[in-house]
Parts: C-alpha cells; sequence; structure tokens
C-alpha cells in the first residue's frame, strides 16, 4: 500500500477531488428539488385561485341563466339543437366555457331557445 | 455511529463501509419520501379529473332542469298531459370535441305539481341527476330544485 502511494502520490487528492464533485452535484440536486418544490408551492395557489374564479363565473352564469337575468352567456356557442320530450321540441343552445390556458377544464350550460 | 478505532486500524476499510451505508440509508429515505409526494401528487391530479367531470355533468343537468322547467312553468301541458307514469324524452346526445354524454329527461306530474328529473352521463360512466318540483297551484309557478334521485 505504502510503496503504491509512493509511486503515485497525487492519488489521494484526485479521490478527494472527485468526492468533493460528486459531494457538490448531490447537493445541488438537493437544492434544486428544494427550489422546485417551493416554486410548485407558490404556483399552485395561484392555480387554486384561477380555479375557483373560473367556477364561480360559470356558477354565476348558471345563475343569469336561471333569473333570466342573462340574454347572452359569455361562453362559446357550440350550436342549436332540440331535445325531443314526446315528440315536441325543446330548442336549446349549447354554450361552453373553459379556464383560459388550461386544457380539459370545459364546462357546458345548456341555454333554452325560442320555441318555434 | 461510534467507529470503533481498534478495529478500523485491523481493518482500514471498515470506516468507509460505515459512511457509504450511513449515506446509502439517507438517500433511502430522501428517495422514499420523494416517490411518496409524486404518488400522492398523482392522486390528487385523478381525484381533480374526476371532480371536474362530475361538475361538467352536474352543471348540464342543472341547465337541462332550468330548461324543461321554464317551458312547463310557462306551460304544464306543453309537452303532453302529465301523468305520473311519466313522459321521457329522446336520449339527446352531446358532444364536443373529447367530452361526449346524454342527456335524458323525465317529466311526471299531475294538475298540483310537476316534477322534472334531468339526468347527464357521461361515456366515462359518471353521471349527474338534477331534479326541479314545480308548485302548479300558485300564480306565478314556483319551482324547488333537489339533486340525486
Amino acid at each position: 500500500m505504502e510503496r503504491w502511494k509512493l509511486k503515485r502520490t497525487g492519488a489521494i487528492f484526485v479521490e478527494v477531488i472527485v468526492s468533493i464533485l460528486l459531494f457538490t452535484v448531490g447537493i445541488l440536486a438537493l437544492t434544486g428539488t428544494l427550489f422546485y418544490g417551493v416554486k410548485m408551492v407558490t404556483e399552485s395557489r395561484q392555480e387554486t385561485i384561477k380555479e375557483q374564479e373560473y367556477k364561480n363565473s360559470v356558477e354565476n352564469e348558471i345563475l343569469g341563466i336561471i333569473q333570466g337575468s342573462d340574454p347572452s352567456p359569455a361562453g362559446t356557442s357550440i350550436g342549436s339543437d332540440q331535445i325531443i320530450i314526446n315528440s315536441r321540441q325543446l330548442p336549446f343552445t349549447l354554450y361552453r366555457y373553459k379556464q383560459e390556458g388550461k386544457e380539459g377544464t370545459e364546462m357546458y350550460l345548456i341555454k333554452r331557445g325560442n320555441t318555434p | 455511529m461510534k467507529v470503533d478505532r481498534a478495529m478500523t486500524k485491523k481493518r482500514p476499510g471498515a470506516a468507509l463501509l460505515a459512511i457509504v451505508l450511513i449515506g446509502f440509508l439517507v438517500l433511502s429515505l430522501i428517495s422514499s419520501v420523494v416517490v411518496t409526494i409524486a404518488r400522492n401528487t398523482l392522486r390528487v391530479g385523478a381525484w381533480q379529473t374526476e371532480q371536474i367531470e362530475k361538475t361538467r355533468l352536474d352543471y348540464l343537468a342543472r341547465t337541462t332542469a332550468q330548461a324543461v322547467t321554464e317551458q312547463l312553468t310557462a306551460d304544464p301541458e306543453v309537452f303532453g298531459i302529465l301523468n305520473r307514469t311519466g313522459i321521457v324524452s329522446e336520449t339527446k346526445q352531446i358532444t364536443d370535441g373529447n367530452f361526449s354524454a346524454s342527456i335524458d329527461i323525465t317529466i311526471k306530474g299531475d294538475d298540483q305539481r310537476a316534477s322534472v328529473v334531468a339526468k347527464a352521463s357521461s361515456e366515462k360512466g359518471g353521471s349527474a341527476i338534477v331534479r326541479t318540483t314545480i308548485n302548479l297551484t300558485v300564480t306565478p309557478r314556483t319551482f324547488t330544485w333537489s339533486a340525486g334521485n
């Protein structure tokens, strides 16, 4: 062992450098994870507020339809159709609502159309 | 961890072994924490998707019931003479992008009151039922809301 050390005097120094490097990489990874976690928590707070605002706006639209105070809903009209009840028609317009910038949050509301 | 000096003197690799084992233990703990957090995040994501689907169907059923109720409030016999057997609508399919749902309406009643049951069902198996009960004995006519059967 001693003979080997004498022959290669820089071996321990290289080992230390490598171990410091590995340790630094590990610490950096942990710090990154920590920052990412904090960022996720902050973003999720904003996301929850946005989701709640969106849900409230759709609820208000429903309230407007029920009260009859909302002649033209704010949602995107995706066409008019009719439901057949006992051979009689119930015309309606389908409205789509979507939370800005978020997929899979579409909501649909029906508003009665004018009877022919 | 206390390392026996005599032992490490005899076996020069023993201290390193202890350090490696402790390091391994610490890393295992951190990994298990990370895996638990990831699993919970996925579970919350799945729950949110399910909730959105439920809300979507509920809104659809609510507004459908409202549309039928409006018609019935104006004219109780607009869809035929009310009876206790029930007037059943044809199933209406609503499709938009990945979303697909069907709507079924049942109207029951007599000369005192009418009840409208609107059911919205999705292809994924979820459904929402909303019922309104219209009081036909008062003017103007009033109605109450309830959810489920």
